[in-house]
């Protein structure tokens, strides 16, 4: 099992800090060979991850509701892009408006771009006024791993019954332009719309692009 | 940045006539950085070392260009220390280096003609680029009716994404004057780095190399040679062109049986269709930092279907 799964079972605040505190390990070491990774069709792994106050949030809470993961750094310019325009914040309140969840995940290592303490991540999302259900912090990167995210953005869409059902870019057009992003067609709109309507996801997976995810 | 040569009072030797007059609208592309105060304000992560930065600009090989006739234009790009920029086929993240042409009525400009990349690994994520000094090759074809005369300016947008351990996308508008005139000749100025930015080109495939592929849970790479001293000491790695057809990070393994030099590529895993072309480059010296390789190939395999 991953280590994580211990967490479970610890203090909210424990296991923020121990998740904090714990060296950087080798990436080989992280995947044990137990550890089921994310992949489409099968049912999305569960993890725990403190958020910005603490707390303890956990996958599996959100059992029957569409959750979406959004793998994120706000020093990436391909991530500002999708909030200086304002189309992930609106994203994000049009799909927890319908009664959907967004997790948006942070995996920038201690002292790499994008990593911020919890009080400083809380400020930060904040003035982007984003509108995720929760802000979660992965400075060790294992739920990053598990789920193998490569880029920011890099997101997931779970469906109702826990399956993983889209792993993928934020939209088709790969840029940095803001000016794209109307223009763009986003895949995960498109994916929470047809889990929603009880149809397949259409394109359930497209190459992540953006930044590299700074573990 | 073995191959280099470094030109530090190049703006005093541009002012002459002819394609050399390198004339530079936009010099270091910090502005998109410098409008996005709140990327490096407030973070914990802030530390001494500056974002990556890029100097653009074209040069031309040639002092006057004749009517009709191709010639070669390099759009310049030099990193900071340790920033690099994208390949055609950027890898697992970034995005390649592009240029938009603004050329005089019926003047054809080529694709990049990419020299052989080099891998770059971030936190294990590997991506497919250059670093340092960065020469990516233009041709550019004239129309044959071109008078002499009055020289003419080519302008280009480039546009690029530098990473170190952040990325800050830039782009630059940059031109060069050309005379029009018989008796062009290459320019001796700039005739050492063109020929060294050729060497950095993947060479054609030996003519009696033999290279195909199959595609199945991964992709096998095999290329055969008449003799298995082709393959002595290499240390392969294979850039496909296209994206998201193998996991760039993924780890190569090589085998020599015979005369033959075998790789097993992993597929990506958001490649859902078959692959049917896997044309790219295969260095057989091989490193993750620059300079890339300099043994490399320009590989167009065939798909062999399975019995």
């Amino acid at each position: 099992m991953l280590r994580i799964s211990r967490f479970l079972r610890l203090p909210a605040l424990t296991a923020a800090l121990v998740l904090l505190m714990l060296p950087a390990a080798p990436s080989d070491e992280k995947a044990s060979p137990g550890a089921a990774k994310a992949a489409i069709g099968k049912a999305a792994p569960d993890f725990a991850l403190p958020d910005v106050d603490g707390k303890t949030v956990r996958l599996s809470e959100f059992k029957g509701k569409i959750v979406v993961l959004e793998w994120f750094n706000l020093g990436c310019p391909f991530v500002r892009k999708h909030y200086d325009s304002g189309a992930m914040q609106k994203l994000q309140s049009d799909v927890t408006g319908q009664g959907g969840v967004w997790l948006s995940i942070c995996s920038s290592a201690p002292g790499k771009q994008g990593h911020y303490a919890a009080a400083e991540m809380k400020a930060a999302t904040a003035r982007e006024k984003a509108a995720s259900t929760a802000v979660l912090l992965d400075p060790q990167g294992e739920v990053g791993r598990l789920y193998g995210a490569k880029t920011t953005p890099h997101m997931f869409v779970i469906a109702q019954d826990g399956v993983l059902v889209y792993d993928g870019a934020i939209d088709n057009i790969k840029s940095t332009d803001v000016a794209d992003v109307p223009k763009a067609e986003n895949y995960v709109r498109a994916a929470v719309d047809q889990t929603r309507a009880g149809k397949p996801v259409a394109k359930p997976t497209t190459p992540p692009y953006g930044c590299s995810v700074k573990y | 940045m073995t191959y280099s040569i470094t030109r530090r009072n190049v703006v005093l030797r541009r002012l002459r006539s002819g394609c050399a007059a390198a004339k530079r609208l936009g010099r270091f592309a910090l502005l998109r950085s410098l409008l996005f105060p709140a990327i490096f304000a407030g973070t914990s992560w802030v530390a001494a070392a500056p974002p990556p930065r890029v100097d653009a600009r074209l040069v031309c090989e040639v002092t006057a260009i004749t009517p009709g006739e191709a010639f070669w234009v390099a759009l310049r790009l030099q990193t900071s220390e340790d920033a690099h920029v994208y390949w055609v086929n950027p890898g697992d993240a970034g995005m390649a280096v592009s240029i938009e042409w603004k050329l005089p009525a019926r003047f054809e400009a080529g694709d990049i003609v990419w020299p052989a990349p080099a891998r770059f690994s971030t936190g294990g994520i590997v991506s497919f680029g250059f670093s340092g000094d960065v020469w990516l090759l233009v041709p550019i074809t004239p129309p044959a009716d071109l008078t002499a005369g009055a020289p003419v300016r080519l302008e280009a947008q480039a546009h690029w994404l530098a990473c170190r351990d952040v990325c800050v996308p830039g782009e630059a508008r940059i031109s060069v004057d050309v005379a029009v005139e018989p008796g062009g000749r290459r320019d001796p100025e700039w005739a050492p780095e063109f020929d060294q930015a050729r060497r950095r080109l993947p060479a054609a495939m030996p003519a009696e190399w033999k290279a195909r592929f199959t595609d199945g849970e991964s992709l096998t790479l095999t290329l055969t040679s008449p003799s298995s001293g082709a393959w002595a000491g290499a240390k392969p790695f294979y850039y496909p062109f296209d994206e998201g057809v193998i996991e760039a990070s993924a780890a190569q393994e090589s085998r020599i049986i015979g005369n033959s030099l075998t790789l097993t590529l992993k597929k990506s895993k958001y490649r859902s269709n078959a692959v049917t072309a896997l044309d790219g480059v295969l260095a057989l010296d091989s490193s993750e930092a620059a300079p890339g390789p300099l043994r490399a190939f320009l590989v167009k395999p065939t798909l062999q279907r399975k019995e």
